[in-house]
């Protein structure tokens, strides 16, 4: 054998490529980093891709909610069998309550409305609606929103607010061309300024990632973070009195939410704070109400 | 019938590949549906399918599946656009790192693994979050870690069953 075949005839070691997936995860690392640093310095750019996210992921959301959604009411369906007796029961109560309280729900808005006309009290303009479907629902320590189907091709704007049986659920933050995303009344960011039904009082209602919602602002009372007051009452000034159960309605200040709907009723009074609780039921989200904008007449 | 044969051959392939990658987005998705109790808290069921990849058949697993995964969990979640992806990739990158202590283990060696890596990333995803967002403190962030420890099991059978069927 010639020596030169001796040597061809020797295989080469494999070499083993280290460097590539090494470089290749170095780089999908740092456009990770880059991509967060620049959405997170650039508002704008962080909201119109979280959009446009979300108009891409819509779709297969929307299409995995229906199995699961399909689930649960055949999960819930089944399980109400077994206690129709005392539902049954249950509801013929409701139901004579409420029948008794429609006549004096009646009677109340013919006063209302005599009363409105002698003062001659400018009519508010009712606000329009139009029904949009859940498709998700978001509770993470980050962020409590819901996920909506329609977008800016169905004429939904931001900072609409959102309803759920004339009880507020929250307002629109980020909106794609076909969906869009509620902010709850439940997350630290949101702040909706409110009424109180008998007591009178105005505050803001704030959430803080747990199921209640702490009104800290009360109308002649700045309640801090901290819990304490920061001006106090007036000589001669009584603090209002804030009763269990009392709802708790949105005063319209700022413009965002329409004048009078249902936020929640007080579940709790301390000296600091008073905590309120949502009626709306998060487990059975199907359809919610999104309020129109107002279209400005202009008189020529 | 030679190109019948192929043609399956190539689906199979396909399937083989896809499989896994795709069950990563929809482990990702899961806890976005409305399915009992994810209205109080959303386990991370994506971080337990990648651990379960990472561990026994990376090879199998893109990187653009990771990096896309954490993006989803991004746009859902609400987070800056970048955080999860960052989160995914460094957990991904810890687990291979430490894949020759946790491969050819007992199943419950192979869960106390996924606890240590799982509470790094846990940690340092709440310090980043902290210091962007400033959430406040909630039972959902914990019971989040909880869950998502406690769902590895399932989430692995899962994947066992994936891999078995694309391998």
């Amino acid at each position: 054998m010639k020596p030169w075949m001796i040597l061809s005839a020797v295989k080469r070691p494999q070499t083993v490529n280290y460097l590539w997936p090494r470089l290749k995860m170095s780089l999908f690392f740092m456009s990770a980093f880059l991509l967060s640093l620049l959405t997170y310095f650039d508002a704008h750019l962080q909201t119109k891709s979280r959009s446009a996210l979300l108009d891409a992921t819509a779709f297969i959301t929307d299409l995995c909610r229906w199995p699961a959604q399909t689930g649960s009411f055949l999960t819930a369906s089944l399980v109400s069998h077994f206690d129709v007796y005392e539902k049954n029961k249950k509801l013929r109560d409701e139901n004579r309550t409420l029948r008794a309280q429609h006549s004096l729900t009646l009677a109340l808005a013919a006063e209302n409305n005599r009363l409105r006309n002698k003062l001659k009290v400018i009519k508010e303009i009712e606000p329009e609606f139009s029904s949009v479907r859940v498709i998700g629902a978001v509770k993470s320590p980050y962020q409590h929103n819901v996920l909506l189907g329609s977008g800016e091709k169905e004429g939904i704007q931001v900072k609409s607010a959102v309803l759920v049986d004339r009880q507020i659920l929250g307002r629109i933050i980020e909106v794609g061309n076909y969906s869009c995303r509620v902010l709850l009344m439940t997350d630290p960011q949101s702040h909706i300024p409110i009424v109180l039904e008998k007591s009178g009082v105005q505050g803001i209602l704030s959430g803080d990632n747990s199921s209640l919602m702490r009104i800290r602002v009360v109308e002649k009372t700045l309640i801090s973070s901290t819990g304490n007051a920061v001006h106090s009452l007036k000589e001669g000034e009584q603090r209002p009195k804030v009763a269990k159960g009392e709802y708790v309605f949105t005063s319209g200040q700022g413009g965002v939410f329409p004048t009078g709907f249902v936020v929640g009723r007080v579940v709790e009074v301390t000296p600091h704070e008073i905590l309120v609780q949502s009626m709306i039921d998060m487990t059975q989200l199907e359809y919610v109400q999104v309020v129109k904008p107002y279209e400005e007449s202009v008189d020529d | 019938m030679k190109s019948l044969l192929m043609t399956d051959l190539l689906t199979q392939k396909t399937f083989r590949a896809i499989a896994p990658n795709f069950f990563i987005f929809l482990m990702s998705l899961v806890p976005f549906l409305f399915l009992p109790l994810t209205h109080l808290f959303l386990p991370n069921l994506g971080i337990g399918a990648l651990y379960f990849w990472a561990v026994y058949c990376p090879e199998k697993i893109s990187l653009w599946v990771i990096f896309g995964s954490g993006l989803l969990q991004d746009g859902l979640f609400g987070t800056p656009l970048g955080l999860f992806g960052c989160l995914n990739l460094l957990f991904w990158i810890l687990t291979i790192a430490h894949r020759k202590y946790l491969f050819k283990r007992s199943f419950l060696m192979g869960w106390f693994g996924f606890f240590i890596l799982y509470s790094v990333t846990f940690i340092l995803k709440e310090c980043v979050i902290w210091t962007l967002q400033r959430p406040l403190y909630s039972e959902s962030m914990m019971l989040e870690g909880i869950t998502s420890l406690l769902s590895y099991p399932f989430v692995a059978i899962v994947c066992l069953y994936v891999h078995q069927k694309s391998s």
